[in-house]
């Protein structure tokens, strides 16, 4: 191998890149940022994701917090600090309708034994997230125990609060469904029956701000039973906390990774989402967090206990249907007035 | 607090030289000392506050669009109102609780005061965010809160605190009553105790003297703990969101969710603007009120 | 402001019993919360529950094998006192021009420094992002240091300025015509009599940007990552005692740090409430 200088390379990069297509005459990074969103997430990333990439590539990801704004402030400002993100699906089609995203380079991607829905031209899925019916075993007993969202919205069936995400998203779906709304027929949501059927809760809601609230105000007991993400639950429900949930009528959500418009490192951001999609990584996630693999063939990499956990296990998926991210990019301004109206009536 | 009352309140101190000409002449002095913050300001306040209110006007489409739909419904009048409700309770009931402590402070001396003081600055360090988590556990049903009230026989079931206006006043007071205590405080340790005891010679009574002369000089101490708290409360975000329920949203809470969750940025500086607004006009109004007030007693 | 000179009569028995009575209610008030994150912090269970149903070193374990909790803390003092410093000088001079100067834009000049109170957080992270940007600061320390000034500032504003109001300027006067320059007259009488505004007032601003999450989330990089940052991302998932734990030490230190003054003062204690 010919000797040369890091100096000597960047020279001669500089002046190749001056000529002709400076991508490819870049330097070789030794770290990318990526945009992550804490606690355990954070861990299993690091664990499943960028710890084979590190291996594979001879690059570290640097861990930052997720921050939506941020992302909006820095490509608006031209001078973008992040290479990729962790954010959710709906969030993922605000910005690509607000064209803050890089398109992707599909071609550089296995796309075979994806989920649907997992591609799309400026974002991909990475693993699917359920929103269930949940309850706290001790208040409710298990002859009672809610199936449905009609039985959540069922006042007689057990006492106590019920709980619900403090934003429209989800809320009122779920509204909808109780309300006696067909899984296909959901979107277009029908904003007015969806607060018609929260009219029927007025009084008995408790609402979290954050995911972690929700956990704890189920395990206190402080509601009954309500909405929950099942990542959220899984941990204290298998460390003995008194909760439980079902997937029946659950809602799909995902986490999807982004690149930011006029991030310096698309090419490696690029070779991580690979490594993100690749069955065994995908599987060693699942792993860690509950959250579904968007890769068929990470499913057989897990035992089945752990399978029977999954979102994404065919026997669960079934049973629930996937949030509508465009219709949220679309109608979230209107609805969010319409529902911070309602909380105040 | 002009010229010659500052004169006439200890003339025999000053020499015959006359002081107006001195006085003109600090002008510049200020001048000087006003060009620091004021600059620092113009950079690191002004022009960024600009640059996000001018976007208030940009989209969805140029004009003032985002005001109009503020003023013709939705539920942003009614937050602003709410959170304009919430930060005067929460100023209330600090300076109520505020204004008795301070007292007692002023009258400690040595260490005890030293203690008094550690006492009230130590709660200012903890995050507010675990604070908050903390009056979960306390408020919710199972909590210690409830227990200790059905125990002691006030209520026969645990009640519902969490997620109500009280518990958000509760939230809010913890973080803001340091900030009322100690203003009024440093006021009260730094009155001239010869007053009062003229005030005594005089043949006042004990309360006499304390509404009439302790009183009004210990104002500037809580009408500076009043603007801190009911201004920070009005800005108020994490005991709110937190700690509130359906109806307990602040317009602190409704601007993060523009900004943040729908990237509504027009709307959320229309928001941000009508606030900051309020806010000024609010506090231009309460610090004409009490220099008046001041120049009265002066 | 000596002690000794001050004058104070005695209270009646039944005003005394009130105010103690009071006194120790605020008190449990303040420190009840507090208690709770310290019981907290000993569970053995890996969600909140209370009471917790045992005790536990674990979590203070699993913070001393983490260096991030300890980088944070660090990174928080050292953007928490250049502000402390930078907002008591700033604030200073602003509160003499609003309590002091004769000047038709006094009262346009006050409304200015108070300002950035009434703004929210995220709109000024919004608005002071792109101006790190053009001037190169993004990610340094300068600029979260810059950005909690701003907030930070009105604190020792509004104190400093209360403080001032609480005299009458006939002393300073009564200095500059004795002949001394203002300088002198502010040195030698004003800082003396305000000086407890601005201690108050400069605490105020170092917990303001103690606890300062949304610039800090616009302007710090993950070299630089302050407590509330470290804090939020940790609740980002689940509710776990290992942040109680943190709040626990963060207390203790900041016990640790208001106890020097008290180890310091060697003079006796003296209950005048009681007299």
């Amino acid at each position: 191998m010919i000797s040369l200088s890091r100096r000597s390379l960047l020279k001669a990069g500089a002046a190749a890149g001056a000529l002709a297509m400076p991508a490819v005459a870049r330097a070789k990074p030794d770290h990318i940022v990526v945009a992550t969103p804490g606690g355990v997430m954070d861990d299993a990333f690091e664990a499943a994701y960028f710890a084979p990439f590190k291996a594979k590539t001879g690059i570290s990801v640097v861990k930052t917090t997720n921050q939506y704004a941020k992302l909006k402030a820095m490509v608006d400002a031209g001078s973008v600090e992040w290479d990729a993100m962790d954010c959710s699906g709906e969030q993922a089609a605000v910005f690509s309708q607000q064209n803050l995203l890089e398109p992707f380079d599909w071609s550089m991607i296995d796309q075979n034994g994806l989920l649907p829905g997992t591609v799309n031209p400026n974002f991909t899925l990475v693993d699917i997230v359920a929103g269930v019916v949940a309850w706290n075993t001790s208040r409710v007993g298990a002859a009672a125990a809610p199936k449905t969202w009609a039985e959540v919205w069922d006042l007689k069936r057990f006492q106590g609060d019920r709980m619900f995400w403090k934003k429209p998203s989800q809320t009122f779906e779920a509204a909808l469904l109780a309300d006696g709304v067909a899984p296909d027929k959901l979107y277009p949501l029908d904003v007015a029956r969806a607060l018609k059927s929260l009219d029927k809760l007025k009084g008995h809601i408790s609402w979290w701000e954050s995911g972690a609230q929700s956990a704890q105000l189920l395990i206190d007991g402080e509601a009954a039973a309500g909405y929950a993400w099942n990542g959220r639950l899984a941990g204290p429900k298998a460390n003995g906390a008194p909760v439980d949930f079902t997937f029946n009528q659950a809602m799909f959500l995902a986490d999807a990774i982004v690149i930011p418009r006029g991030a310096k490192n698309k090419r490696e951001s690029m070779e991580l989402i690979a490594v993100m999609l690749d069955p065994e990584n995908q599987a060693n996630f699942a792993k860690r967090v509950p959250y579904g693999p968007v890769r068929s063939k990470a499913m057989d990499l897990l035992e089945p206990a752990r399978r029977a956990m999954m979102p994404t296990a065919p026997e669960n998926f079934s049973r629930g249907t996937l949030v509508n991210g465009e219709w949220w990019a679309k109608n979230g301004v209107d609805a969010a007035e319409k529902f911070n109206s309602w909380m105040l009536s | 607090m002009s010229l010659t009352a500052g004169q006439t309140a200890s003339p025999d101190t000053l020499p015959a030289r006359p002081g107006p000409v001195r006085v003109w002449s600090q002008r510049p002095v200020y001048v000087l000392l006003a060009t620091g913050p004021a600059l620092f300001l113009a950079a690191l306040f002004l022009l960024p506050l600009a640059h996000v209110v001018v976007k208030g006007f940009a989209a969805p489409a140029s004009g003032p669009g985002n005001y109009t739909r503020i003023v013709t419904g939705g539920p942003y009048l009614p937050v602003m109102l709410g959170t304009l409700e919430t930060a005067l309770m929460v100023t209330a009931v600090c300076l109520v609780l505020a204004y008795p402590l301070a007292f007692v402070g002023s009258r400690l001396q040595g260490r005890l005061y030293t203690v008094f003081m550690a006492l009230i600055l130590i709660p200012l360090f903890t995050s507010v965010v675990v604070r908050s988590y903390a009056w979960m556990v306390l408020f919710q049903r199972s909590g210690p809160i409830n227990q200790t009230l059905v125990t002691l026989g006030f209520i026969e079931s645990p009640i519902r605190l969490l997620q109500t206006p009280f518990a958000v006043t509760v939230g809010m007071v913890h973080v803001l009553l340091p900030m009322m205590v100690l203003p009024i405080l440093t006021s009260m340790r730094s009155l001239d105790g010869t007053l009062l005891q003229a005030g005594e010679i005089m043949g006042a009574s004990p309360a006499r003297v304390f509404v009439r002369i302790f009183v009004p000089m210990t104002l500037p101490g809580a009408s500076a703990g009043i603007i801190l708290v009911f201004i920070s409360a009005l800005g108020f975000f994490v005991t709110p969101a937190l700690l509130g329920g359906a109806r307990s949203t602040m317009i602190a809470v409704l601007i993060e969710q523009q900004a943040v969750d729908l990237l509504n940025w027009p709307m959320a500086s229309a928001l941000a603007t009508m606030l900051l607004v309020t806010a000024v006009l609010i506090y231009m109004g309460y610090s004409r009120l009490t220099r008046r007030f001041n120049e009265m007693r002066a | 402001m000596a002690d000794a000179d001050r004058v104070q009569r005695p209270l009646s028995p039944s005003v005394r019993y009130a105010l103690a009575a009071l006194t120790a209610l605020i008190f449990i008030f303040l420190f009840m919360p507090l208690v709770i994150v310290i019981i907290l912090s000993f569970s053995p269970l890996t969600y909140l529950a209370f009471p917790p149903p045992g005790f536990s070193w674990r979590w203070y374990q699993s913070l001393a094998s983490s260096q991030e909790w300890l980088h944070a803390l660090w990174s928080s003092f050292k953007v928490g006192i250049p502000v402390a410093m930078l907002s008591a000088a700033l604030g200073i001079c602003s509160a003499l021009v609003a309590a002091r100067a004769q000047v038709f834009w006094r009262a346009g000049f006050a409304a200015l420094v108070a300002a950035p109170m009434m703004v929210p957080h995220i709109i000024l992270a919004i608005g002071i992002y792109p101006l790190m940007v053009d001037v190169r600061l993004t990610g340094t320390f300068a600029a979260i240091v810059l950005a909690h000034t701003v907030i930070a500032m009105p604190f020792v504003f509004i104190t400093v300025r209360s403080s001032l109001q609480g005299y009458s300027p006939s002393l300073e006067l009564a200095a500059m015509t004795l002949g001394a320059t203002w300088w002198v007259s502010f040195r030698r009488v004003t800082l003396p009599m305000i000086l407890p505004g601005v201690v108050v007032g400069t605490v105020f601003a170092f917990t303001a940007s103690f606890d300062e999450l949304m610039l800090s989330l616009f302007l710090t990089t993950p070299e630089t990552n302050t407590l509330p940052r470290v804090i939020w991302a940790h609740l980002a998932y689940q509710v776990s005692p290992d942040v109680a734990a943190v709040a626990t030490l963060v207390l203790l230190f900041s016990c640790a740090l208001m106890a020097m003054p008290i180890a310091l003062r060697r003079r006796g204690a003296k209950l005048e409430l009681n007299g």
